[in-house]
C-alpha cells in the first residue's frame, strides 16, 4: 500500500518534469537567432508548386505578386511524415518495416494512455463503472485492451528489430552510441515489463484504477503487484528523461522540417529589425581575414 | 552495407599515419555502356610522394586543401589542435555563427543514425560504398568531437589527435553540399551543412581553405573585382570583344549596354562566362536587345562577376560579397538584381544572403531564367525550334533547382526550343550534382581534378549516357544543357576526361545558347559544333 502511494506521487513528479522540460526543449530551439535562410525543395506550403519542388522564384518579379502559403500543404506532409515515415519507406522496406512497427506501437500507447484516462474520467467522475453494460463503457473496455496489446506488441517486434540491426551490422554498430542504446533499450524495458504486467491485468483494470487514483487525489492507489511496480517504475523514469535525450526528436523534426528545410520566408522589410540586432553581434573568429572582435555589420561593409 | 571490404571506422579518421581509403577503378560504380568495356575508362594515378609532406594525402590520397598547412612539429600540431577546438566552440556560439546555429545544432543533436541517407549520395555511390564517404560519416565525427569536447555530454567515443584534424579538413571536400541527402532524411538532418560548417571553422578560425576558393577566389574578387582576376578595364574589352563575336556570327551589330543608369535591369553573370563561354553572356545580349528589355552590365569593381564563393566556405566573405554586389546596383538606380546563369550565385544573393540584407540594401534581386522563360514565350523573338534539331538533355544545377526551387522555367523553355529534349532520370529536384558543387569545379590543383571526375561527376556521366542511351551513335551530335557556368566547368573536365566529345559527339553549353540557335534570322547556328566543319 505504502509503495502504491509513493508511486501515485512519484508520477506527478515525473509527469511535471516532463512537461517542464518539454517546454524548456522547445523553447530552447525557438528562441534561436534568426539563421539564413537554406531552405530545400520540395517545400510542400508552395501553392501549386509543391507537387513538383517549385517555388516563388520561378516567377518574374515575385516580390511583387505576394506570396501564397499553404498550412494545409505543411500539415498534409507532417503527417504523411508522422503516421507513415514515407521518406523511410520510399527509400528502405526493410527499416520502414521495423521503425513504423515501433513507431506505431509507440502511437498506439499513446493512445491507450488516452483511453485509459478516459476511462478513469468515465469511473471516477462520471460514475459509469467499467467494465459495465453502458454501451460507452463496453466500447472503452474493449478498444483499450486491443489497443494497447497490439500497440505494446508492435512496438517490441519493431524495437527489438532496430536493436538487432544495430547490433549485427559492423557499419550500424560503428555509429551507434551508449546513449543510443541506452535510449532503445530502457524503452524497450517499458515496453517488456508492461507486456508481463499485462499478464497480471489482462482487461487493464488494475491500470485504469491507478490512473482514477491520480486524477483525484484524494483516491487510493489500488494495491500493486511488484511486476506492475517495476514497470511503473520504469515508465516514470523514461517520462522524466525523454526531454533530456534524442527522444525529443519529434521536437527536432518539427524544427529542423519547420524551421530551417521549409522556411524560405523572403525579408520583405519584417525581418529588418532582427537583421540589424543580429548584424550588431560581434565576431571572433581569428583568420586575419576577419576583423575579430568587429560586428558582423563592420565585417561585412569593410 | 560494405560489409565485405575492410570497414573503415569512425575511429580509424585518428589513425597514425596512413592513407585510409585507396580508391581502384574497379571498385567505382560501374559505368553504361558504351563506358562500360575496359579500357575505356583512363587509369587512376598515384599521388605523388612529395606531396605528403605539405599537403594531406593520408585521407583518400586525393588532394582539395592546396595550401601547405601541415605541421612541421610537435609544436606546431598542439597549436593547430587547439585552435580547431577554439574554432569549434566559436562554429556553436549565437555571435561567432548565429548565421547558421540552429540548423547546425540541429544536425548535430537529432541524428538517428538511421543510415537512410546514404543511399542518396552520389559521391557514396560512385565510390562503389566507400564508408569515408557515407554521408553520415563526417557528421559523426563533428558530432562526437563536439560532445566530447565543447557539449561534454557522456558517451562521445572519439579521439582528437592531428590525423583527426588534417583528414577531416580534407573530407570537408569530398561533400558538394548539393544536399540530396537531406531529402531523405526522416529527421530532416543536414549532412551537407555539416561539411559546409567544418569548412568554415577551417576557413574563419584557421585560415586553411582551397586557394581557388579563398586566396584566389573571394580575396581575389573583392580585391581586383572578380575571382577571375578580371579587371575593370579588361572587363569592357571583354564587352567589345563580345559585340564583335556578335556581329561575326548573327551579323547583328548590337551595342551591349554598361553602366546605364536608371536601367531596369542590372545583370550579372559569373565572370568566369566571358572567359570561357562568351557566346552565353552574348546570347543574353542578343536576346534582351530582341526583346527590348531595359537593363545594364556593370564594370565596377565585383558588379561584373556574380560568383561568391563565401557561400561554400565563409560566411564573412559571403556577407561581404552579397554586399559589394547589392552597392553596385543601387549605384546605378536599377530597379532589380538578376543573376545570369549561374547556380551557386543565385542562390547566395538571392535566397542566402537574403537574411544579410536589410533596410535600404534590400533590393529585388532574381534568376534570369523565369525571365528568359517569359521572353521565349511571349513570342517576341521569332524562333524555329527545328534548327535545334538534335537531342538535347538538362542537367539540373543543384543551387538552382534543389536549392532555390526554379524548376520549370528552364523546361518551359526547352519544350518549346527543342524538339528532341529528353530529361535525364532522376531529374529536377531530385537531381543528381553534376560533381562540381560547392567550389569543386574550379579546384584542379594536383589530383583533385581526377577524383572530381571520376568519383563527383560519376554519376551524373552515367545519367548523361543514360539519356542519350538510344542516340550514342557519333553522328548525332548532342547537348548536354547545363545553365550554371559551375557545372559547365565540371561537364567540360568530365566529357575532357571520358573523350566523350571526341568518341561521341556529346557537347554541353547553356541555355541562352540554345535559344539563340533557334532564331530564325540567324543565317549560320550560333552553336559551334553544329557549324560544318570544311
Ligand atoms: S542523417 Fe538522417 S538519414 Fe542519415 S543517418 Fe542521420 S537520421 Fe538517418
Ligand atoms: S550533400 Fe550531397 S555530396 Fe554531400 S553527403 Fe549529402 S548527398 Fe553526399
Amino acid at each position: 500500500m505504502i509503495y502504491a502511494l509513493v508511486f501515485k506521487y512519484t508520477s506527478y513528479i515525473s509527469f511535471i518534469i516532463f512537461v517542464i522540460g518539454i517546454a524548456y526543449k522547445w523553447w530552447k530551439w525557438s528562441s534561436m537567432p534568426l539563421h539564413l535562410r537554406w531552405e530545400l525543395y520540395p517545400v510542400p506550403h508552395e501553392v501549386l508548386k509543391a507537387e513538383y519542388g517549385g517555388s516563388y522564384l520561378e516567377e518574374v518579379n515575385w516580390w511583387l505578386k505576394g506570396r501564397l502559403v499553404s498550412v494545409f500543404g505543411e500539415l498534409k506532409e507532417m503527417f504523411k511524415e508522422m503516421l507513415f515515415i514515407v521518406r523511410i519507406y520510399r527509400s528502405n522496406k526493410r527499416l520502414w518495416l521495423l521503425s513504423y512497427s515501433f513507431h506505431l506501437g509507440i502511437y498506439l500507447i499513446l493512445i491507450w494512455f488516452i483511453l485509459i484516462f478516459l476511462g478513469a474520467i468515465t469511473t471516477t467522475y462520471i460514475g459509469i463503472p467499467i467494465p459495465s453494460m453502458n454501451p460507452w463503457a463496453i466500447f472503452v473496455y474493449y478498444v483499450t485492451i486491443i489497443i494497447g496489446i497490439v500497440g505494446d506488441v508492435l512496438a517490441i517486434v519493431g524495437g527489438l528489430g532496430l536493436l538487432v540491426r544495430r547490433l549485427v551490422s559492423p557499419v550500424l554498430r560503428d555509429y551507434t552510441t551508449i546513449p543510443d542504446y541506452f535510449n532503445l533499450i530502457l524503452v524497450l524495458l517499458a515496453l517488456m515489463s508492461g507486456l508481463l504486467a499485462w499478464f497480471f491485468d489482462p482487461s487493464f483494470n488494475l491500470a485504469r484504477e491507478f490512473m482514477s487514483s491520480l486524477i483525484n487525489p484524494l483516491l487510493p492507489p489500488p494495491y500493486l503487484n511488484v511486476i506492475t511496480i517495476v514497470h511503473l517504475a520504469i515508465v516514470q523514469i523514461i517520462i522524466a528523461y525523454i526531454p533530456f535525450s534524442k527522444i525529443t526528436h519529434f521536437i527536432g523534426k518539427y524544427f529542423t522540417y519547420h524551421k530551417v528545410l521549409w522556411d524560405d520566408e523572403p525579408n520583405m522589410g519584417q525581418l529588418d529589425g532582427k537583421i540589424q540586432e543580429l548584424l550588431k553581434l560581434k565576431l571572433f573568429w581569428s583568420d586575419p581575414h576577419i576583423k575579430s572582435g568587429d560586428t558582423w555589420i563592420n565585417n561585412a561593409s569593410g | 552495407m560494405g560489409d565485405k571490404h575492410t570497414i573503415i571506422r569512425i575511429k580509424d579518421i585518428s589513425k597514425l599515419g596512413g592513407q585510409l581509403v585507396k580508391l581502384s577503378l574497379t571498385d567505382l560504380m560501374p559505368l553504361p555502356p558504351p563506358y562500360d568495356k575496359p579500357g575505356m575508362e583512363p587509369p587512376m594515378t598515384e599521388p605523388k610522394p612529395e606531396w605528403s609532406k605539405s599537403y594531406v594525402t593520408e585521407l583518400d590520397g586525393y588532394i582539395a586543401i592546396d595550401i601547405p598547412w601541415k605541421p612541421k612539429n610537435k609544436d606546431e600540431e598542439g597549436k593547430l589542435i587547439e585552435k580547431f577546438l577554439e574554432g569549434l566552440r566559436k562554429l556553436t556560439s549565437k555571435s561567432d555563427n548565429w548565421t547558421f546555429l540552429q540548423p547546425l545544432l540541429l544536425a548535430l543533436e537529432y541524428c538517428a543514425k538511421c543510415q537512410n541517407c546514404a543511399e542518396a549520395c552520389p559521391i557514396y555511390i560512385a565510390s562503389g560504398r566507400k564508408e569515408i564517404y557515407r554521408p553520415t560519416y563526417r557528421s559523426e565525427i563533428l558530432r562526437r568531437l563536439y560532445n566530447k569536447y565543447i557539449a561534454k555530454k557522456p558517451g562521445a567515443d572519439i579521439e582528437l589527435n592531428i590525423y583527426t584534424i588534417l583528414r577531416l579538413g580534407e573530407l570537408a571536400y569530398r561533400c558538394t553540399l548539393c544536399r540530396r541527402c537531406v531529402q531523405v532524411c526522416p529527421l530532416g538532418i543536414d549532412n551537407g551543412l555539416i561539411a559546409h560548417e567544418i569548412r568554415k571553422l577551417f576557413a574563419q578560425e584557421l585560415g586553411i581553405a582551397p586557394k581557388p576558393l579563398h586566396e584566389r577566389g573571394t580575396m581575389l574578387q573583392l580585391k581586383a573585382g572578380s575571382s577571375t582576376g578580371m579587371n575593370p578595364k579588361a572587363f569592357l574589352n571583354m564587352v567589345k570583344y563580345m559585340e564583335d563575336l556578335i556581329y561575326e556570327k548573327t551579323g547583328k551589330r548590337i551595342k551591349i549596354p554598361v553602366d546605364e543608369k536608371g536601367a531596369d535591369i542590372l545583370l550579372i553573370h559569373n565572370a568566369g562566362e566571358y572567359l570561357s563561354w562568351p557566346e552565353n553572356p552574348a546570347a543574353y545580349a542578343i536576346i534582351f536587345e530582341e526583346a527590348g528589355i531595359s537593363w545594364t552590365l556593370s564594370s565596377e569593381l565585383v558588379g561584373y562577376d556574380a560568383v561568391n564563393y563565401g557561400v561554400w566556405y565563409d560566411d564573412v566573405q559571403l556577407a561581404r560579397i552579397a554586399l559589394r554586389h547589392v552597392e553596385v546596383a543601387r549605384k546605378l538606380d536599377v530597379k532589380k538584381i538578376v543573376i545570369g546563369e549561374c547556380g551557386h550565385a543565385t542562390k547566395a544573393l538571392i535566397v542566402v544572403a537574403d537574411r544579410i540584407l536589410q533596410g535600404e540594401y534590400r533590393i529585388p534581386r532574381e534568376s534570369v531564367l523565369p525571365l528568359l522563360r517569359d521572353i521565349v514565350l511571349s513570342n517576341k523573338l521569332n524562333l524555329d525550334p527545328s534548327k535545334n534539331n538534335f537531342p538535347v538533355t538538362l542537367h539540373d544545377p543543384c543551387n538552382i533547382v534543389r536549392l532555390a526551387g526554379i524548376v520549370q522555367p528552364q523546361r518551359e523553355i526547352l519544350r518549346r526550343i527543342a524538339p528532341l529534349f529528353r530529361e535525364m532520370e532522376p531529374h529536377g529536384v531530385y537531381n543528381y550534382c553534376c560533381g562540381g558543387g560547392s567550389g569543386f569545379a574550379i579546384m584542379t590543383s594536383m589530383n583533385f581534378t581526377e577524383w572530381r571526375v571520376k568519383v563527383a561527376s560519376r554519376m551524373k556521366f552515367k545519367q548523361i549516357l543514360e539519356a542519350f542511351r538510344d542516340v550514342i551513335d557519333p553522328k548525332i551530335p548532342k547537348y548536354v544543357c547545363a545553365p550554371c557556368s559551375n557545372c559547365k566547368g565540371e561537364l567540360r573536365d568530365l566529357l575532357m576526361h571520358y573523350n566523350a566529345t571526341k568518341f561521341y559527339n556529346i557537347h554541353y553549353g547553356g541555355l541562352a545558347e540554345l535559344v539563340v540557335n533557334a532564331m530564325v534570322d540567324l543565317k549560320e547556328p550560333y552553336l559551334d559544333f553544329l557549324i560544318k566543319k570544311e
